[in-house]
């Protein structure tokens, strides 16, 4: 319900109480290297537009019950792609990407989180392969073949 | 003392060892602490052993890692429908909600981290019907919601509408906020269909014209290709018959 009706709050009622957030987060890959790496009792969410970083600690809190001591909020705005990128003055816009928010979480120190290794071995490459060395196979003389032949003539490969 | 000398001679030489006791060139016999490296350290949970480790439930199991298609026992069943959530309590709803919040979320980072690297997400559909999933519940939760406040107050639980007016004169729906203090007193109210000036009037005038045109050469053009998609043409074919004399040499 959180993003879909606000209610406000006057002195003397209840806390506002979300029973249903639809709020989305997802955890984004950092550089290991470099001055964009973080250090390892922190990590990177790209969060819906509309939380504020006390959302993102609730959320992260109650939900996925860590231990949160900071969130650092970044919006980046979307890319534009412009039909005379280069002329300033009368360049137009044809499309621009949405604009996206990031939360940088930081838990306590004796804290540690290393993104795992999702990509080791290459699935489509192999079965790329496999349609490869299938295609590569001579296959006119399929439909003439005799395999009734109980094994017998098999040592010369037809 | 004779025990532990019996214990050493029955150890067989290749035994498993964890890659932090892998004994020196110096040592030769393998000593009894070196053996019971398997204590489990309790400060240790089970979630650092998956990975993520503590975010591990941000990531899908681990033999869904990198494959195009998930394997049959992986892959997920239909949405909840609306019949089977009315069947369950508001604490189950409740809880049933943040499962799909947090499934949710598992499949959007996992979907991430393939369309960085372009590559094609594995079953695609389960996002859909976790999102399918939630609005069923939703509206199961407010048909409940609906049907206690108008029992208690009379009042129904969707948020009230309001038409409002764009500067063009377009006129559309928007839900009503809340607000501290009444229209009266502030002056300001956006709800209204106001009399419209000069320019927006015209632009309604016009807008109204083309859509009416639009719809009109539609339809012209409907009934021009309907003409010849009815039309049957065998009658101008050359060898068929002109004239019919019996019941059996009719067209069929």
């Amino acid at each position: 319900m959180t993003s879909r009706i606000t209610r406000l709050w006057q002195p003397g009622n209840p806390q506002n109480r979300v029973f249903f957030p639809d709020f989305w987060l997802r955890l984004v890959e950092t550089p290991s290297v470099g001055y964009n790496r973080l250090p390892k009792n922190a990590a990177k969410f790209e969060i819906e537009p509309k939380m504020s970083r006390y959302d993102v600690q609730e959320y992260l809190e109650k939900i996925y019950k860590l231990p949160v001591r900071e969130v650092r909020i970044r919006n980046e705005m979307g890319e534009i792609t412009w039909n005379a990128p280069l002329d300033h003055e009368k360049r137009r816009a044809l499309w621009k990407e949405e604009d996206r928010k990031f939360a940088f979480v930081f838990f306590p120190k004796n804290f540690e989180f290393y993104f795992p290794t999702i990509f080791t071995k290459d699935e489509f490459e192999d079965e790329v392969q496999k349609v490869q060395k299938f295609n590569a196979d001579d296959r006119t003389n399929e439909k003439y073949v005799n395999r009734d032949r109980a094994g017998i003539g098999e040592f010369f490969g037809i | 003392m004779q025990s532990f000398r019996h214990l050493s001679r029955t150890i067989p030489k290749t035994i498993f060892r964890f890659q932090s006791t892998i004994p020196s060139a110096t040592t030769t016999t393998p000593k009894d602490k070196d053996l019971t490296d398997t204590t489990i350290d309790p400060n240790k949970s089970l979630s650092d052993l998956k990975p993520g480790g503590p975010l591990s439930e941000f990531f899908d199991a681990e033999e869904n890692f990198g494959t195009s298609e998930l394997r049959p026992k992986q892959r997920p069943g239909r949405s909840w429908t609306t019949e089977e959530l009315r069947l369950k309590s508001n604490t189950d709803l409740h809880k049933l909600w943040y499962v799909l919040l947090k499934e949710k979320n598992m499949l959007l980072t996992m979907e991430h981290a393939y369309k960085i690297r372009h590559k094609m997400f594995p079953n695609p559909e389960r996002l859909d019907r976790v999102h399918e999933s939630m609005q069923n519940l939703e509206e199961v939760v407010h048909e409940r919601n609906d049907a206690i406040l108008r029992l208690e107050t009379g009042d129904s639980a969707t948020p009230p509408e309001r038409t409002v007016t764009s500067f063009a004169g377009f006129t559309y729906k928007k839900q009503a906020t809340e607000h501290y203090l009444p229209f009266e007193v502030t002056g300001e109210k956006e709800y209204e269909v106001p009399y419209l000036d000069e320019e927006p009037y015209l632009t309604q005038k016009l807008w109204e014209e083309k859509q009416h045109l639009k719809k009109y050469h539609a339809d012209d053009q409907k009934r021009y290709r309907e003409r010849f998609a009815n039309d049957d043409s065998s009658r101008y074919l050359r060898g068929s018959r002109k004239v019919f004399n019996r019941v059996e040499h009719l067209p069929k």
